[in-house]
């Protein structure tokens, strides 16, 4: 069921709760022989910044999709604002989705749709007790904070990557999620451009204190956007914390992962 | 959503859809359908209701097709005309022109010229549209939206095409009997009123009304069809052209069983 | 322009189209006219369907609601119509409802025929009297054999033709009579002269027959020769057959008198008569009632000469009529003659005793027709002389 909340009072949220946002346990997920979640465990509060990284073709994405319930796992449970999307009803999920942003890996904008329209797709079908101005100016907005003011006729073939990752996530942020899942943000991004959306994604958690997961195999984006992070290998997480702590670590796998680009 | 046209023209048919293999691939397929239709129905009957979705996709399938059908629909009705007139002629049944065509175009032809050619540009475009959709995610972050995919790109699709089909066979029928006057008219004058009024004589409510109708069946198919490929297409360009062919040949073939069962379902109820 | 215009623009477009179909398609079940019912029944409808149209006056004014079977055996089969109420007017108690087929092979509809003004008008409901329709197969039963009389009569035509033409190649090759009569020039000369020569024998033939008519008659009178013909009864041979009809009348006879020749002729092989009073009784009785044709029938025995028979049984018939004419007084065209000659069955009648036949005078009543009269002339007289009758002295 949709919220009427307010974008500002983002702050005031993040004090009254404590309790994880998200609560994944023991997942596991295989495709076939290939086992691609091998007993994942992790919580995500409000105000962090999750990002997983691993060698690409591995289940970060699948956990991703498991999180939202657009897939389900093997065994374990994911447990989102109390619900467990492996097991819920079809309302239930539709409950949580609502609060939950996702920005695809290529955006998946609807291209039929002018870039307005895409980030008035949730308002219409979620937010049907704003009048059509309210939606407006509430898109408007969106689009500022993505800084993207005057794009609005559009249509997303027709503007950038980068821009379209933009829209991507003013269309995630539409609804005043809690979570905020990100997949591969900055993938096919220019290192400036991909510089500029970390930056915004830094920017847009200040402001909103969402619970965020991201995925990526940006080392450095990582590093600039995420409180925490966890490596993966072969389904497993490795290791999980701040980016001090893998710098710290002796694991070769972890080494190599860290110093790509130095 | 508007139609995006299929993708590229050197399509390799279906690597990724059945069913032009084995036995299995076939009953693999009608099994998906049918859960694919539980779910469609499931959510045809549960609001919240797409009503603007679906006055688009009405316009999208019937307004935009409207040309394409009206000129099937003249072109068959000039050729009837000029076929039955050199068969009648023969027999010294020139007086049986206007019924002639009037009969074959309102009871037959309009009908199926009309499924085939909107299971042709219809089928392939929302089967081409939908599995696009689906290749670049769409329909996930529609999902991940908290909309039903099945409510918005489905059911909108499949109830716009079994509107839309009856509407464009009048369109059809109506350019058909107009144009079979034309050229009736052209080789021998006849006025506009004489040739309706024989042409409708000893015509029922049963000519007109169950063949226009019957379409409506024709639209469900194409619309359950075309859907069903293109939102479960996979594989990038290769399965948004897969998808666009198989729709239109399964569609196709569907309306032509259906129209043989329904001629006989239609003459047994309405003797 | 603007999406939601066109989709309307359609919407409208083909609901309209869908209305002018109904309207056309209603308008010829007069759905649209406020109608009345009436029934029609028959013994069989040929093939009649329901929708067929209704024909008042050949004016398409109604349909056939439907068509339904009788429950018996012995029933009808009951038309449902409905006609547009503008046909009150015309369709009285006594119109009259037929089925009838369009051109020779086609639909069939029902021809309701006008009324007469003044008759009482149908009610809804009312049932009107019918005329069973005509069935193709008798009428094609009707062609066939036609076809077949006209197909002998076409091949006995053929073979008379055939005969002709032969006949007609024969001629025209000059083979037979004919043939030479049409193409020899000679024939045709010789017979004109033959012709002619003829012409002159006649006409010399005659004027020597009438002398010799003239010296008969004067022998007649002769004394010495009187006798003969006294005894024969007779005098002229060319009046035997004046009165003579054919035949008897069809119709019954009222009165009939028999009377046997040997009472009343002289000889066996005279027509004398000897005994006229027995002619008393029939002269009265023609004298005094009312008949229509009398016939004096005469017939010999059964031996004799078939040809001198015939011709005493003429002259008898004669002389008994002329008898009877001369002594009674009635219309003496309304006896008549008739000749039997020969009798070779005879009857075990006691009457004509001896075989010399017998004399009947048949009576009819008034109205019959006179039957016809006889052509064929005594053997003695071939060429028509006038000649008068003279009464032999008593």
């Amino acid at each position: 069921m949709p919220t009427t909340q307010d974008s500002t009072d983002a702050t005031a949220r993040s004090k009254t709760t404590n309790q994880a946002v998200i609560a994944i346990n023991n997942v596991t997920k295989s495709f076939g022989p290939q086992r691609v979640l091998d007993g994942v465990t992790f919580n995500v509060h409000r105000g962090e910044t999750l990002a997983f990284l691993g060698r690409s073709g591995t289940g970060k994405s699948v956990l991703l999709r498991i999180i939202i319930g657009l897939q389900t796992p093997d065994s374990g449970s994911a447990i989102v604002l109390g619900t467990d999307m492996a097991q819920a009803s079809e309302e239930d999920i539709s409950a949580v989705r609502t609060q939950m942003g996702f920005l695809f890996q290529h955006a998946a904008l609807y291209d039929s749709l002018t870039v307005a329209e895409n980030v008035a797709f949730p308002l219409l079908h979620h937010r049907k007790d704003l009048s059509e101005s309210d939606r407006h100016d509430r898109v408007q907005m969106l689009l500022n904070e993505v800084g993207l003011e005057g794009h609005g006729k559009k249509m997303p073939a027709n503007i950038s990557g980068g821009m379209q990752k933009r829209v991507g996530l003013a269309r995630a942020l539409a609804l005043d999620p809690v979570i905020l899942l990100l997949d591969e943000p900055t993938a096919g991004l220019d290192p400036i451009s991909s510089g500029e959306i970390d930056e915004l994604i830094l920017g847009l958690q200040h402001q909103h204190q969402m619970a965020s997961i991201v995925v990526t195999h940006d080392m450095l984006s990582a590093k600039t956007i995420a409180t925490r992070i966890a490596l993966m290998n072969h389904g497993k997480v490795v290791i999980e914390g701040s980016y001090e702590k893998l710098q710290g670590s002796n694991e070769s796998f972890v080494s190599q992962f860290l110093h790509r680009d130095s | 959503m508007s139609t995006s046209p299929a993708v590229a023209a050197t399509v390799t048919p279906d690597r990724t859809n059945p069913p032009i293999r084995p036995i299995t691939d076939m009953l693999a397929w009608f099994g998906e359908l049918g859960f694919f239709i539980v779910r469609v129905v499931r959510a045809a009957f549960t609001p919240p209701f797409q009503f603007s979705e679906f006055i688009r996709q009405l316009d999208e399938v019937g307004a935009k097709s409207l040309p394409l059908v009206a000129l099937a629909g003249s072109a068959i009705g000039v050729v009837l005309a000029l076929e039955a007139r050199y068969s009648l002629v023969r027999f010294g049944a020139k007086a049986l022109l206007p019924s002639a065509i009037v009969f074959a175009v309102v009871t037959e032809m309009s009908p199926i010229i009309t499924g085939l050619v909107v299971s042709g540009r219809v089928g392939a475009g929302i089967g081409a549209e939908l599995a696009a959709m689906k290749v670049t995610e769409q329909i996930d972050a529609i999902e991940a939206s908290a909309v039903d995919p099945y409510k918005l790109l489905a059911v909108t699709r499949i109830a716009a095409c079994m509107v839309a089909l009856p509407l464009l066979t009048l369109a059809g029928s109506f350019c058909g009997v107009l144009m079979g006057w034309v050229s009736a008219t052209l080789v021998e004058p006849i006025s506009l009123a004489r040739f309706l009024n024989a042409g409708f004589a000893g015509a029922g409510f049963k000519d007109f009304l169950p063949p226009t109708l019957k379409t409506a069946v024709y639209g469900l198919i194409i619309g359950t069809i075309s859907t069903f490929q293109g939102m479960r297409a996979k594989g990038g360009a290769v399965g948004v052209g897969g998808a666009a062919t198989t729709s239109v040949v399964l569609s196709s073939l569907f309306v032509i069983l259906a129209d043989v069962l329904l001629v006989k379902i239609i003459l047994l109820l309405f003797p | 322009m603007s999406r939601t215009v066109r989709l309307g623009a359609f919407i409208v477009a083909t609901l309209a189209v869908l209305a002018i179909g109904v309207f056309i398609i209603g308008g010829k079940k007069f759905l649209f006219n406020s109608t009345y019912s009436l029934k029609a029944r028959f013994p069989d409808v040929a093939g009649l369907t329901a929708g067929a149209e209704v024909l008042v006056g050949g004016v398409h004014s109604g349909t056939v609601k439907s068509i339904e079977l009788p429950h018996q055996a012995s029933g009808q089969v009951t038309v449902n119509l409905e006609l547009d109420k503008s046909t009150h007017e015309i369709i009285k108690q006594d119109s009259v409802a037929s089925i009838q087929t369009e051109g020779l092979l086609g639909n069939q509809f029902v021809s309701v025929s006008f009324g007469t003004d003044g008759k009482p008008e149908v009610k809804d409901g009312d049932t009107l009297s019918t005329v069973p329709p005509l069935q193709m197969g008798a009428l094609l039963d009707k062609a066939n054999s036609l076809l077949g009389s006209a197909q002998n009569a076409m091949d006995n035509i053929t073979s008379v033709t055939a005969h002709l033409n032969s006949v007609g190649s024969k001629i025209d090759s000059g083979s037979g009579t004919v043939g030479a009569l049409i193409n020899d020039k000679a024939l045709y000369s010789n017979l004109n002269e033959t012709a002619s020569t003829a012409r002159s024998t006649v006409s010399a033939a005659q004027a020597g027959l009438l002398d010799f008519q003239d010296n008969m008659q004067a022998l007649k009178h002769n004394f010495l020769l009187k006798g003969y013909f006294k005894n024969r009864g007779y005098e002229d041979s060319s009046e035997l057959g004046k009165d003579a009809v054919i035949g008897l009348p069809k119709a019954t006879a009222v009165k009939e008198f028999t009377l046997p020749s040997r009472q009343i002729f002289d000889k066996q092989d005279s027509a004398k008569l000897k005994n006229e009073k027995a002619f008393n009784a029939v002269g009265e009785y023609l004298a005094t009632n009312e008949f229509g044709v009398a016939i004096v029938e005469v017939s010999s025995g059964p031996s004799g000469d078939s040809d001198k028979e015939l011709l005493l049984s003429q002259a008898r018939a004669m002389v008994v009529h002329d008898y009877i004419v001369e002594h009674f007084g009635f219309d003496d065209s309304k006896l008549k003659t008739t000749a039997l000659g020969k009798q070779i069955n005879t009857t075990a009648d006691d009457k004509s005793q001896s075989g010399w036949g017998q004399v009947r005078i048949l009576i009819y009543p008034t109205g019959t027709p006179m039957p016809a009269a006889s052509t064929s002339a005594p053997s003695s007289s071939a060429v028509p002389a006038a000649s008068s009758r003279e009464k032999m002295p008593q």
